[in-house]
């Protein structure tokens, strides 16, 4: 452990700065994350928002070293967790991962062992990373499990994952991410494959933990699930962060053109645009200007346009967006009064 | 394509007018249909009114006319759809094209398919010549005491020692009775082709249905199916040929009958449990709704999605059995008049006394055929699963 | 109920009393042991050109009862009538018909096309299957058609793996339209795609449905789009289906305490409404073993209780009764090593005194019961103490605001009223 120096108060449990994973694939090398930075407070739920392909999943991955490699390669970029360097060399990540940093996955019956009984795969989380006597680890398992608001925890310890229905199986896995009592629980996409009433559970499941202190990255492609949990939202295109700032500010004025476009689809505006399919996209500049009905110029080329304040004379630390629109030169007014369409369209149809 | 104009309804398809049943005539059924028939008519004329000599003096046994039968199913489920299909046929031709070793594969087996059907026919039987027993292959020598005579020349070695070299009448020596390993070769190959044939015309048919069956049907029917299987796997195959063979004596039908249609199970069960995972399929479920049948939509939609398994799986039974064949061959169970593979090497291996080493090729040389067989199989098998998937190409 | 006028409004499905239940059974002989009632005497009807949601969770019946009308899975009893003509009496040709006016887009673009057949050819199988053998007829009408979904005419010699998600469904909407039908089944057309996929693919079938002037029922869990999309919707708990109306009128003002869970299960897209709402219960019931009576009273807010009880006693001791008897109690209470009737009292956040005498003594037993580590005898004390009309009866349909509503609080004849929201 390499925690030598003492944490000043206002440092961030989790701090990323540029981070870059690279994916080899046959036809070619894909920059699934390109230079994304964010920090994470204690207690405090941060969503990561994005679709299918925006790399949200491998950024989290590489936290913890967890993603494939090969065919993934962390080529650039920092990870420091409560002090300490994840990615140095001499740092042992599978102390850090499990212990301090806990892993939900959307799939939780992919993510429990089939064979074992959901009892034994906790007691052996709570053993990998402390010594416990078999009966103390097999009481604290119940404990977890009841925690998590598995009904009859003492008698459902001794059952196997395929007796839990989906919404009781993810919190198995919440329990099991629990067992080692993390700062951080990482949940990546936990109730894309449950029912709204299932979901809302673990909404409130989830809400319960981050009351008791926990931090909580969550990734999610679902607005509402990011309205119903998040302090801080940062939204991902294309291997890139584009905004990032306050749950309330970004609802209230979704500011980059991909923030609100994704709104826009929640508003039932209909459009039926043209999209470039994911291996076009372009992979330099704003990774957004192919579909962006405001790209000029200076999108294209070079590293993803810098972060700007939303509001004129706010700091870029709150409502920022990796936008030329809101740096120097630019009429940011065009986007704000897009963003503003956005949030009071009524749904029109283009007849085509 | 319709007129821009008419946006409403882009082409107006008289549906009464299609509306047709299904056909009933196809070109697969219309081959099946004649071929077999000619196979029984000439089948009924051999059995009740003369001996049919098809080729030359060839009596046709009851193996062969099964074997006819088995082309004929092969050329109206095999040739035909190829033909009908030529762009997906095409495609997966050039994307043989690329890998030589299949190519190569394919060739051997190919080539041992024309040599086991046409030139048996051509050269009839090994014949027996007792006075060049042993006549070494060309390009080698071995002692000469073998022999009464030497086709090739003689020459001296060191002391008594005269050794017999191979010559252009034996190219690939001669076995203790004076049959050419050459012909013996050919001879064997008949036996495998029809080994293959038996296995893809009959038993792969038979396994495919009944894992179809089970899949689609499922309930009692699949309970029942699935119960015969497992009773068949625990019987085997070697048991029942000799319980026959204390019968009717050797015989190749016997051997096929027993040994193929023991063997089908493996491949029924995994026909099976790819039929169930597939129906639940978007596009299975899409075809069943406009009211396909489930012939139709095995045939169309799952065998081809199964490729993957069933093809190595389907090569590795045919494999099998001609290996199964050439064993019982070896240990003389089976019909020496066919001079199958495992039988020559049998025979290669009877000099007793440790001297069987010195008349090798005897049993090298079907040996090496045998194995250059099922090596050609796997390799077929592994390339076609490949070729088969259009991902593949990416 | 469903009366076959003459006119011409008649309604182009009308579904009456379908049923679909699956036998269970034990050992060789196939005994049936029981039965799962996946759909249970479900009504509704679709008239012409329009698009009828049918939403609810999963087990709910809804993707079941969208199969059984398509004749995918058998009718255990009911009828469906299309056009008029009841589907069980149809002859060959006129079954053939059916399936051509009929066609279904499934759920997950990745498995809607058979990964080895080239995407023309697998759109044009619908024309192929009714018997269109003409094969460059069939090439231009999918050509045409292609275009006409937002794909290129040259798409039809590739494979479906070359596409993304939002173009397989595109795909599967133009196969699904090739052969001109009346209605289109769409099971969870959208809820494997991404927010803007999604929103495009809602467009292509708003389009469509103007263009080719077809029926829509929709499938889905997903109440955005239920509401973006369709006209009327029914709302579908374990088999049955609770409520149905206008898409608006239902979601507004949702009549069915499931509906009102349903729609406050999903987070408001305001972050600063973080209200939930909750069901009494978090336990699905076992479609094999429904809740007597309505069966959604062990999950429901608003379950009538007897009229002694204020609403507020009331709903914490429904709220005990029903864990108490699906037996999915709170780790705090293990039955094995059962905690006293204080810890009892304050998990399941008791009231110290009730009104009715037999009700509180009743209560009592019951976290007796518990406090022994008697499940059964806790349960059966509060079923007779806490009895609700919910679970005696099954719910009649009532007409709330034009629309057939199963609930009793709706029922004129039950002394209990709609709850205000």
């Amino acid at each position: 452990m390499s925690g030598d120096h003492s944490d000043p108060p206002t440092e961030p449990l989790l701090a990323v700065e540029d981070l870059r994973t690279h994916i080899h694939a046959d036809h070619g090398t894909v920059r699934a994350v390109d230079g994304v930075s964010f920090a994470v407070d204690r207690g405090e739920a941060v969503c990561l928002v994005g679709e299918s392909g925006s790399g949200k999943s491998v950024t989290c991955e590489s936290l913890t070293g967890i993603v494939p490699r090969p065919p993934a390669e962390i080529v650039d970029g920092s990870v420091t967790f409560d002090g300490i360097d994840l990615r140095a060399d001499d740092t042992d990540q599978s102390s850090i991962r499990g212990a301090r940093i806990g892993h939900v996955f959307q799939n939780p019956q992919h993510a429990l062992d089939p064979v074992y009984s959901v009892g034994d795969q906790l007691v052996e989380a709570i053993t990998i990373h402390r010594a416990f006597e078999e009966a103390t680890a097999r009481e604290r398992a119940i404990d977890l499990l009841g925690r998590v608001g598995i009904p009859r925890a003492a008698q459902r310890v001794d059952d196997y994952p395929h007796e839990f229905s989906g919404g009781m199986a993810q919190r198995v896995a919440v329990a099991i991410a629990l067992a080692a009592e993390p700062d951080l629980l990482i949940a990546d996409e936990p109730t894309t494959a449950v029912d709204v009433t299932v979901q809302a559970r673990l909404i409130d499941l989830l809400r319960g933990l981050l009351d008791d202190g926990m931090a909580l990255l969550l990734i999610t492609h679902d607005l509402r699930v990011v309205a119903a949990l998040a302090d801080r939202v940062l939204v991902m295109f294309g291997g890139t962060i584009v905004e990032r700032g306050p749950v309330e500010a970004v609802f209230d004025r979704p500011a980059h053109p991909y923030t609100q476009a994704l709104f826009d689809s929640y508003d039932g505006t209909t459009r039926l645009a043209e999209r470039p399919s994911r291996d076009e996209l372009p992979a330099d500049g704003c990774r957004f200007r192919a579909e962006c009905p405001h790209a000029v110029q200076s999108c294209a080329g070079g590293e993803q346009p810098g972060f700007h304040a939303v509001s004129d004379g706010a700091s870029s630390d709150d409502h920022a967006a990796s936008c030329v629109y809101y740096g120097d030169g630019y009429d940011a007014e065009q986007i704000r009064s897009a963003g503003r369409a956005v949030q009071q369209s009524a749904t029109g149809d283009d007849d085509d | 394509m319709a007129a821009p104009s008419d946006r409403h309804r882009f082409e107006r398809v008289d549906w009464s007018a299609v509306d047709a049943t299904g056909r009933t005539v196809t070109p697969e059924r219309t081959i099946l249909a004649v071929g077999l028939l000619v196979v029984a008519a000439l089948w009924l004329y051999d059995r009740y009114v003369a001996h049919v000599y098809l080729v030359a003096d060839w009596a046709v046994t009851p193996v062969d006319w099964a074997v006819m039968a088995g082309l004929v199913v092969l050329t109206a489920y095999g040739v035909v759809p190829a033909v009908g299909n030529r762009e997906a046929t095409l495609r997966v031709a050039s994307a043989i094209r690329d890998r030589p070793v299949l190519v190569a594969a394919l060739c051997f087996l190919g080539g041992l398919f024309v040599v086991g059907t046409v030139l048996p026919l051509v050269l009839g039987r090994p014949d027996l010549n007792f006075g060049y027993a042993y006549q070494p292959p060309l390009g080698f020598a071995a002692d000469a005491g073998w022999s009464p005579n030497c086709a090739g020349e003689i020459r001296q070695g060191a002391g008594i020692q005269r050794y017999c070299e191979g010559s252009l009448q034996a190219p690939l020596g001669t076995n203790g009775r004076g049959q050419l390993v050459g012909s013996l070769l050919v001879s064997g190959a008949r036996v495998a082709t029809y080994v293959v044939v038996f296995a893809l015309a009959f038993v792969v048919p038979l396994a495919t249905a009944v894992g179809v069956t089970a899949g689609f049907r499922g309930g009692r029917l699949d309970d029942v199916l699935r119960t015969y299987v497992d009773v068949q796997l625990c019987i085997p195959a070697i048991f029942l040929y000799f319980v026959g063979y204390m019968y009717v004596g050797a015989s190749l039908a016997l051997l096929l009958a027993t040994f193929g249609l023991l063997s089908w199970g493996p491949v029924a069960r995994l026909v099976r449990s790819e039929v169930l995972q597939r129906r639940e399929d978007g596009y299975v479920v899409v075809a069943r709704s406009l009211g396909a049948s489930d012939w139709y939509v095995a045939r169309r939609h799952v065998l081809p999605n199964v490729t993957n398994t069933l093809v190595p799986a389907v090569v590795h039974l045919v494999a099998l059995l001609i290996v199964a064949e050439a064993g019982v061959a070896f240990l003389g169970f089976s019909d020496v008049e066919l001079y199958s593979w495992g039988s020559t090497i049998a025979e290669g291996l009877s000099p007793d006394r440790g001297t069987a080493h010195q008349v090798w090729w005897v049993s090298t040389v079907p040996a090496v055929a045998l194995a250059a067989t099922v090596v050609s199989l796997k390799l077929v098998g592994d390339g076609l699963r490949d070729v088969l998937d259009p991902r593949g190409e990416h | 109920m469903t009366e076959r006028p003459d006119t011409g409004d008649e309604p182009l499905l009308a579904v009456e009393e379908l049923e679909r239940h699956y036998p269970i059974t034990e050992g060789w002989l196939r005994r049936e042991v029981g039965r799962v009632r996946a759909v249970d005497g479900v009504s509704f009807e679709i008239r012409e050109g329009e698009a009828f949601g049918l939403v609810g969770e999963s087990g709910s019946g809804k993707t079941t009862l969208a199969h059984t009308l398509l004749g995918l899975e058998e009718r255990t009893d009911g009828t469906v009538r299309f056009d008029g003509d009841p589907i069980s009496e149809l002859s060959d040709a006129e079954r053939r018909s059916f399936r051509r006016r009929v066609q279904l887009v499934v759920q997950d673009p990745n498995e809607a096309f058979n990964p080895r057949i080239r995407v023309g050819e697998a759109v044009a199988e619908p024309l192929a299957l009714n018997g269109m053998d003409d094969g460059d007829r069939r090439r231009a009408i999918v050509e045409d058609l292609l275009e006409r979904v937002g794909l290129d005419a040259a798409d039809t010699d590739r494979y479906p793996h070359e596409f993304s998600d939002g173009e397989k469904q595109r795909l599967a909407i133009a196969r699904a339209l090739v052969v001109d039908p009346d209605l289109v089944v769409a099971d969870e057309p959208t809820s494997a795609l991404d927010a803007r996929v999604k929103s495009d693919i809602l467009a292509l079938l708003e389009a469509v449905r103007r263009e080719f002037d077809v029926s829509l029922l929709f499938v889905s869990h997903d109440i955005d789009v239920v509401r973006r999309f369709c006209d009327r919707v029914a709302v579908m708990y374990l088999g049955e289906i609770v409520e149905r109306g206008p898409t608006d009128e239902v979601l507004d003002s949702p009549a069915h305490p499931y509906t009102e869970v349903l729609l406050g299960s999903e987070p408001s897209l305001d972050p600063s409404d973080r209200s939930l709402v909750r069901p009494l219960t978090d336990t699905i019931p076992d479609p094999a073993d429904p809740p007597s009576g309505c069966r959604f009273h062990t999950r429901c807010p608003a379950v009538i209780g007897p009229d002694a009880l204020s609403a507020a006693t009331w709903e914490r001791l429904a709220s005990f009764r029903f864990t108490v008897q699906t037996g999915e109690l709170p780790a705090a209470i293990d039955l094995a090593d059962p905690p006293d009737r204080a810890t009892i009292r304050s998990v399941f956040d008791l009231p110290g005194a009730i009104d009715d005498e037999a009700i509180a003594e009743g209560v009592d037993d019951a976290v007796a019961a518990l406090a022994d580590g008697d499940l059964d005898r806790a349960a059966e004390r509060l079923a007779a103490v806490l009895p609700s009309v919910c679970e005696q009866q099954v719910p009649e349909t009532v007409t709330v605001a034009g629309r057939p509503v199963q609930c009793h609080r709706h029922d004129p004849s039950i002394d209990a009223e709609p709850r205000s929201e």
